[in-house]
C-alpha cells in the first residue's frame, strides 16, 4: 500500500509554483524575510513581547546586548562593573550617533528610562526592569545605576531597554509606528511599517559595530507555516523562520536551500498540585469522589515523569522538533546543570512507584492545558493522557483557549487559587537572567516580595528558597550561578515541575545565506549574513 | 426555501396598510437603536465573564504591581457596569475603544480590514448570481430534463457540503495537486477608480478565485433554487401563456417577461444574504488566511482582545439592521402586495 | 443559510409517514438516502459494537500508531482500514463514534429548540396582539443574525463541551420553530371553530393542545429534519474553528479540523474520510427533508 497519494516534496513545489509571479533574481544586497508574526507596535517601549523585542534590536541598541544564547555582551555600554554593593557603573561607548545624527550620551539613557517606564496603555510594560533603580550621569559617558539592596542583575535588566534619542522622550507610540520618532543607534534604520503587510529597514552605514551586509531588508508576516515554506521555495523570500514540522524534510532535502535548527530555551512542562488542600475536583477515585492530590507524594510525581515517553512525543507528535528535557535550560544555556538528565521512559517502574505511594489501583485524573498556544500543545496533552492511562491513571484531557486557560491556571480555584491538579504549560527565559525560572516557578509563593508568581502547585523547600535568595543578593555573579544550579538540581529531583521537552527552533534560507542561531527562537535580522 | 420572502411575509415590523413610509422608517430606526443598545449590553457583560485579558497581555515575569497597572490602564479594575457606562459614552461619540493588543482604535483596525472582506463577499455574490441564475432558470424551463436533474442534484450537494470542508478539498485539488492557484493570502492589490482591490491584478485575482468560489457555493445552490421556483411559478401565469400564444421568441419571453418577475425576490434575498456572506467569511478567511475582518475577530476572540470583539459584533448587528431595513423599504416600494399581506398580524 | 427557514403554513396532514413511505420510496435518490440514513443511524447507535477499536479509551490508543496510511497495521495487530489520525486513533472507529457525537448534538439541540419554539410560537398565536408582536419581534431579530456567528460567539463565551454546543445550537434555532408554529397556528386561529372554542370557554391549554398544535405538526417535522442536517453542518464548522467539542471526544467536525494540519504533508485520510461521511449524512437528510416538504407543501418545491 502506498503511504502517500502525493509526496510532500511534490506538494510544496506545487504550492510554491502556485504562489504565482516568481520573483526575479534578487539583488545580492537586498534581503526579503518572512516571519511568522509581526510586532504589535514599532515603539520599542510599548509592549514587552518577544516579537516586539527582537524587532527592536534591529533599529535600537540597549546598553548591554545579548548573544544568541543570552550571554551578556557589550552594547552601548562598552563595559560595566559594580562599584559598591548597591551600584553598577556603565562606561558608555564613545562616538555613537543616532540615525538622525544626534550624539549618544548618558542623558539619552536617563530620558529613555523615563519614557520606557511610563508608556500610556502599554499592555505589558518595561517598568519591571526600571522601577527601584536610580540613574545618575557621572559625565557624558559614565552612568551609575543604584538599587536599594544588593542586586546583581542590573546589567540583565539594562539589556531589555532599547535606548532612544532624548529628543523623543515625549513621543507617542504612534510617532514610533509612523517613523517620526524611530531613530535608534542599531544596525538598521527604520523605513516604513504597513501593519499586516510589510516592514522595511535599510542599512545604517554609521553603525558602531560591524555594519550589516544588506542595503535594504523587507520583512513580511506570513502566518501560515506551509505558505511560508512555499514562499521560500518559490524564491519570493530569501529567509523564513519556523518551518512547519511537516515541511521540514522537503526543505532539508531540496537543493539550493539550507535549514538551521537549534534546541531552544522554550520548555514545555507539567505542574502537579502537591499540597493537602484545597481538594480539587480533578483527581478522583474510580467512583468520581474527589481525593486529595496524589502528587503530594514525590513518588507519584516521579511516576508521572517516568510514564511519559518523551522520545515518542519528539518522534511522533513533534516530528523530531523537540528535545527531551530534564530541567529548565537546554545544554549550553545559562543555568544548565550537567547532572540532570531527562527521565527515561519506564512504565513498569512508574507503576511500582504509584503502588508504593498507595495508588496501586490508580485513580482518575483530568489534565488541563491551553489549545494553540504551544507547538502541538493539544496533541502532546493527548499523548501524555495515553501514557498516564497506561500506568493506571485514568486520564482525561481538557483544553481551552489560552486566554481562558491562563486565568484558571493561575487563579480559577476558590479564593483566587490556582485551579488545576495537573496542567501543562510552557516557559522560555526571556531575560536571560539565570535566577528567573527559580524565582518565578520554584521559590515558595510570596506575592509581595515578587517570589513564586508562577508557583501554582504549592512546591516549597526552605533550602531551595535560601539558595535562590542568597544568589540573588550577591554581587558575586559566579557564586550566584552555582547557587542557582544547586537549587535547580534539588527542585528537579523533587519534581517541583515535570519537564517534558525543549522545542527545537528552525529557520530556512536559500543557499548563500548563513544564520547565527542559538537557544532563542526569535529571529534577529542582523544575524542573517551572506555566506562567504 | 425562500427564507427572505417568508420572513417578509410574517415580519411584524412590516409597514402596515396605509402607514406613511416615513413613520415606518422612523419606528424601525428607533427599534434598531434599542436592539443595538440591548446587544451591546448583552455582549459586553457576557464577554466580561470569560478569561482575563491581562493574563494574555502581561509578560509572565512582570511584578504584581505591573499587572495591577495594566488592569488600571485598561479600566479592567472597575466594576463591569462602570466599564460599560464608559464604553457607552465613548460609543455615542463614535469611539468603540482601543484594542488591548495593538493600542489602536478598534474602529480604525476594522476599517483597515473591512475592504478585504467586502471584496471577498462581493465577489462571492457576483459568482453566485452569474452561475446560479442561468442554471436555475434552465431548470425551471425544463423541469424534466436530464440537465435539470443534474443541476438540482448538485444544488442539494451544494447546500449539504460544509463550507470549510469544501475549502480544504479545493486547496488540495487546485493548489496542491494541480498547482494552479495559490494556497492563501490576498496577493497584490491595486487601485482602480479609487477602489483598492486585488481584483485588478492578475496575482490578486488568482488569490481571490478559491476563497470567493468557496464562499459562493452555498449561495449558488440557493440562487438556483430560488430562480427555478420563480421560473416555474411565473411561466404558469396567464401573461406568459399569452406571450407564447402570440408567438414571441422564447429568448424574448425569458429576458423581457420572466426575468423582471423572478429578479425581485432573488435580489431581496441576496440583499439579506449579503450579511450572511460577511459572517460566513470568518470561516473562509480562516481557511485561506484571507486578511479580512473575520480573521481579525477570530484572533481577537482567541487573544481576548475585548474591544475588537465588541466592536465587531456591534458592527455586524448594525449592518444587519440596516440591510433589513433597506430591503424592507425597497420591497414595500416595489411590490404593493407585500403591504397587504404584511398586516396579517 | 438555512434551507428550512421558509417552511410556512401547512395544512393539517394526517398519515404523513405512511404517505411518505407509499409515494416516495419509489424514487431512487430518496430510497438510497433513506437506506444510507438508516445505516448511519444504526452505526451511530451501536458504535461500541461496530467500531473495530474504542477511540475514547486512551489506555489503548497509542501515539506510536499515529498517521498510519489506510490499510496499515496498528501495533496491536488491528488493520486501520481508513488509516489513523495524529494521536493514533483508528479513523474508521473515530468516524463511527464521531457520527454519534454529531448526531447527538444535532438531535438534542433540535429537540430543545423545538420545545422552546413551540411554546413561544403557540403563545404568540394564541394571545395575539402585543404579546404576539413582542415575541415575533424578538424572533425576527434573532433570525436576522447568521446562526454560525451567534453560535461562534456563544461558544467563545461558554467554552468547549458537547453540552455547551447543544445549548448554543438550541439558542440559534428556537426562533425558526417559533415562527413556523405561529404561522401555522395563525391560519387556524382565523377559522370559525376557534371563535367557537373560545366562546365555549374551553381551557386555554386545551385549545392550544387540541387545535393549534396538531396543525403545525407536519411543517415542524419538515423543519426539524432539515434543521438537523443544518446543525450537523454548523457543529462541524464550529468544531473546525476550534470552539466546538473537545478533542478527546471528536465529532466529525473536530476530526476534519484535526486532519487539516496534516493535509499538506500528504496524510489526506484524516480529514478526507470524515468529510465524506459528513457530506453523505447531511445530503441524505436534506434529500429526505426536501421530499417531505414537497409533500407537505407541493407548490413550494415541485
Amino acid at each position: 500500500m502506498r503511504k502517500f497519494i502525493f509526496g510532500p516534496e511534490a506538494l510544496l513545489t506545487a504550492a510554491a509554483t502556485s504562489l504565482g509571479i516568481l520573483a526575479g533574481p534578487v539583488s545580492a544586497s537586498d534581503l526579503t524575510v518572512a516571519l511568522a508574526a509581526e510586532p504589535t507596535s514599532m515603539d520599542p517601549h510599548y509592549q514587552n513581547l518577544t516579537i516586539n523585542n527582537s524587532m527592536a534590536t534591529q533599529v535600537y541598541d540597549a546598553l548591554v546586548l545579548q548573544d544568541v544564547n543570552q550571554n551578556l555582551v557589550p552594547g552601548l555600554a562598552a563595559s560595566w562593573e559594580p562599584v559598591d554593593e548597591r551600584t553598577w557603573e556603565f562606561k558608555l561607548r564613545a562616538g555613537v550617533t543616532f540615525h538622525n545624527g544626534a550624539a549618544f550620551t548618558a542623558e539619552d539613557v536617563i530620558a529613555t528610562m523615563q519614557r520606557a517606564a511610563n508608556v500610556p496603555n502599554s499592555p505589558s510594560s518595561f517598568a519591571t526592569f526600571i522601577k527601584g533603580k536610580t540613574f545618575e550621569a557621572v559625565n557624558d559617558l559614565t552612568l551609575r545605576v543604584s538599587t536599594e539592596k544588593p542586586y546583581p542583575f542590573t546589567p540583565n535588566d539594562m539589556s531589555r531597554i532599547s535606548i532612544i534619542d532624548s529628543a523623543f522622550v515625549d513621543a507617542t507610540t504612534e510617532d514610533f509606528n509612523t517613523g517620526v520618532a524611530s531613530y535608534g543607534t542599531g544596525p538598521f534604520t527604520f523605513t516604513k511599517w504597513l501593519p499586516g503587510d510589510v516592514i522595511e529597514l535599510s542599512r545604517n552605514d554609521g553603525y558602531w559595530g560591524a555594519a550589516v551586509d544588506w542595503d535594504n531588508v523587507v520583512i513580511r508576516p506570513i502566518g501560515d507555516g506551509t505558505t511560508r515554506a512555499a514562499a521560500l521555495i518559490a524564491g519570493d523570500v530569501d529567509f523564513i523562520e519556523r518551518v512547519a514540522p511537516a515541511d521540514l524534510p522537503t526543505l532539508e532535502s531540496r537543493d539550493g536551500l539550507s535549514v538551521f535548527k537549534s534546541v531552544s530555551n522554550r520548555l514545555l512542562y507539567m505542574t502537579l498540585h502537591m499540597t493537602d488542600d484545597p481538594i480539587k475536583p480533578y483527581a478522583t477515585d474510580h467512583e468520581g469522589n474527589p481525593i486529595a492530590s496524589p502528587f503530594r507524594d514525590v513518588r507519584a510525581r516521579e511516576a508521572v515523569s517516568l510514564a511519559i515517553n518523551r522520545q515518542a512525543i519528539a518522534d511522533r507528535v513533534m516530528d523530531g522538533l523537540s528535545a527531551p528535557a530534564g530541567q529548565f535550560s537546554p545544554e549550553g544555556y545559562i543555568g544548565y546543570s550537567a547532572n540532570l538528565e531527562p527521565d527515561a521512559h519506564d512504565p513498569d517502574r512508574a507503576r511500582e512507584l504509584l503502588a508504593e505511594a498507595g495508588y496501586g489501583d490508580g485513580f482518575k485524573l483530568t489534565i488541563h492545558g491551553p489549545a494553540g498556544r504551544y507547538s502541538n500543545d493539544t496533541r502532546i496533552l493527548e499523548a501524555i493522557a495515553q501514557m498516564l492511562s497506561r500506568i493506571g491513571i485514568d486520564t482525561d484531557v481538557e483544553t481551552m483557549p489560552a486566554s481562558v486557560f491562563f486565568r484558571r491556571f493561575s487563579r480559577g480555584g476558590p479564593g483566587d487559587t490556582p485551579e488545576f491538579t495537573a496542567a501543562m504549560s510552557g516557559y522560555a527565559n526571556g531575560s536571560g537572567e539565570p535566577s528567573h525560572p527559580l524565582r518565578i516557578f520554584i521559590h515558595t509563593k510570596q506575592r509581595e516580595r515578587g517570589y513564586g508568581p508562577g508557583n501554582r502547585n504549592g512546591y516549597s523547600n526552605p533550602e531551595v528558597d535560601k539558595l535562590i535568595e542568597d544568589g540573588r543578593s550577591s554581587m558575586d555573579i559566579a557564586m550566584g550561578e552555582r547557587a542557582f544550579i544547586q537549587a535547580t538540581e534539588i527542585a528537579m529531583r523533587e519534581y517541583a515541575l515535570v519537564p517534558i521537552h525543549h522545542e527545537i527552533a528552525t529557520w530556512a534560507a536559500r543557499d548563500g545565506i548563513a544564520y547565527e542561531h542559538g537557544a532563542l527562537d526569535s529571529t534577529f535580522i542582523h544575524k542573517i549574513r551572506p555566506q562567504e | 426555501m425562500n427564507e427572505g420572502l417568508a420572513r417578509r411575509m410574517s415580519a411584524a415590523g412590516q409597514p402596515a396598510k396605509g402607514t406613511p413610509m416615513l413613520a415606518f422608517v422612523l419606528r424601525r430606526v428607533m427599534q434598531s437603536v434599542v436592539v443595538l443598545f440591548v446587544m451591546s449590553l448583552v455582549v459586553f457583560s457576557m464577554i466580561n465573564l470569560v478569561g482575563d485579558p491581562v493574563d494574555m497581555l502581561v509578560n509572565p515575569e512582570s511584578l504584581p504591581e505591573e499587572i495591577d497597572r495594566v488592569r488600571r490602564d485598561f479600566g479592567l479594575d472597575q466594576p463591569v457596569h462602570v466599564q460599560y457606562w464608559k464604553f457607552l459614552l465613548g460609543a455615542i461619540s463614535g469611539d468603540l475603544g482601543k484594542s488591548f493588543i495593538f493600542g489602536r482604535p478598534a474602529l480604525a483596525l476594522m476599517a483597515e480590514r473591512f475592504p478585504a472582506t467586502l471584496e471577498l463577499a462581493t465577489s462571492a455574490l457576483v459568482i453566485s448570481v452569474t452561475v446560479g441564475l442561468p442554471l436555475g432558470v434552465y431548470a425551471g424551463l425544463r423541469p424534466d430534463g436530464w440537465g435539470t436533474r443534474i443541476i438540482m442534484g448538485g444544488s442539494v450537494l451544494g447546500i449539504s457540503i460544509p463550507t470549510f470542508w469544501l475549502g480544504l478539498m479545493m486547496i488540495i485539488v487546485f493548489s496542491v495537486v494541480l498547482g494552479w492557484l495559490p494556497v492563501s493570502g490576498r496577493g497584490e492589490t491595486s487601485r482602480f477608480l479609487g477602489i483598492e482591490s486585488s481584483a485588478f491584478t492578475l496575482d490578486g485575482l488568482r488569490h481571490l478565485v478559491l476563497p470567493a468560489t468557496n464562499l459562493a457555493l452555498f449561495k449558488i445552490a440557493m440562487v438556483i433554487r430560488l430562480a427555478r421556483a420563480g421560473t416555474v411559478e411565473v411561466m404558469a401565469l396567464d401573461f406568459i401563456r399569452f406571450a407564447r400564444a402570440k408567438g414571441l421568441a422564447p429568448r424574448r419571453i425569458v429576458l423581457a417577461h420572466l426575468m423582471p418577475n423572478i429578479l425581485i425576490p432573488i435580489v431581496t434575498v441576496l440583499g439579506i444574504e449579503f450579511g450572511t456572506l460577511i459572517a460566513f467569511a470568518t470561516v473562509t478567511e480562516s481557511i485561506f488566511a484571507w486578511p479580512g475582518l473575520g480573521k481579525l475577530v477570530i484572533d481577537a476572540i482567541v487573544n481576548l482582545d475585548r474591544p475588537i470583539v465588541v466592536a465587531y459584533l456591534l458592527f455586524v448587528v448594525t449592518l444587519f439592521l440596516v440591510l433589513n431595513l433597506v430591503v424592507d423599504i425597497i420591497y414595500a416600494l416595489l411590490d404593493p402586495r407585500v403591504r397587504l399581506q404584511g398586516d396579517e398580524t | 443559510m438555512s434551507e428550512a427557514k421558509a417552511v410556512s403554513a401547512g395544512r393539517p396532514e394526517t398519515g404523513l409517514l405512511s404517505k411518505f413511505v407509499r409515494s416516495d420510496l419509489s424514487r431512487p435518490t430518496t430510497l438510497i438516502s433513506g437506506i444510507l440514513l438508516l445505516l448511519i443511524a444504526a452505526s451511530a447507535t451501536f458504535a461500541p459494537l461496530i467500531a473495530p477499536t474504542d477511540p475514547y479509551d486512551l489506555a489503548t490508543v497509542s501515539v506510536l500508531d499515529g498517521r498510519l496510511a489506510p490499510g496499515e497495521e496498528m501495533l496491536d495487530g488491528t488493520i486501520a482500514w481508513l488509516g489513523t489520525d495524529g494521536a493514533g486513533r483508528d479513523v474508521l472507529s473515530a468516524i463511527i463514534f464521531g457520527l454519534r457525537t454529531s448526531l447527538t448534538v444535532a438531535i438534542s439541540s433540535a429537540l430543545i429548540a423545538l420545545v422552546v419554539g413551540l411554546a413561544v410560537g403557540l403563545t404568540a398565536a394564541f394571545y395575539g396582539g402585543r404579546i404576539d408582536a413582542f415575541l415575533m419581534r424578538i424572533v425576527d431579530i434573532q433570525l436576522s443574525f447568521p446562526a454560525i456567528l451567534v453560535a461562534l460567539v456563544l461558544l467563545a463565551l461558554l467554552g468547549k463541551g458537547v453540552d455547551k454546543v447543544i445549548i448554543a445550537l438550541a439558542i440559534v434555532q428556537w426562533a425558526l420553530y417559533a415562527r413556523t408554529v405561529r404561522a401555522a397556528a395563525m391560519v387556524e386561529r382565523r377559522k370559525e371553530y376557534f371563535e367557537a372554542a373560545i366562546c365555549l370557554e374551553l381551557s386555554n391549554a386545551r385549545i392550544i393542545w387540541k387545535h393549534l398544535l396538531p396543525n403545525s405538526v407536519s411543517s415542524l417535522i419538515v423543519l426539524a429534519t432539515l434543521q438537523t442536517a443544518h446543525s450537523i453542518s454548523i457543529e462541524a464548522t464550529l468544531s473546525f474553528l476550534g470552539v466546538g467539542v473537545p478533542i478527546t471526544e471528536p465529532s466529525l467536525g473536530s476530526l476534519i479540523a484535526n486532519g487539516f494540519d496534516y493535509i499538506l504533508s500528504g496524510a489526506y485520510w484524516i480529514t478526507f474520510f470524515p468529510g465524506v461521511m459528513l457530506l453523505a449524512t447531511v445530503a441524505a437528510i436534506n434529500v429526505l427533508g426536501d421530499q417531505l416538504r414537497a409533500m407537505v407543501n407541493p407548490r413550494l418545491s415541485r
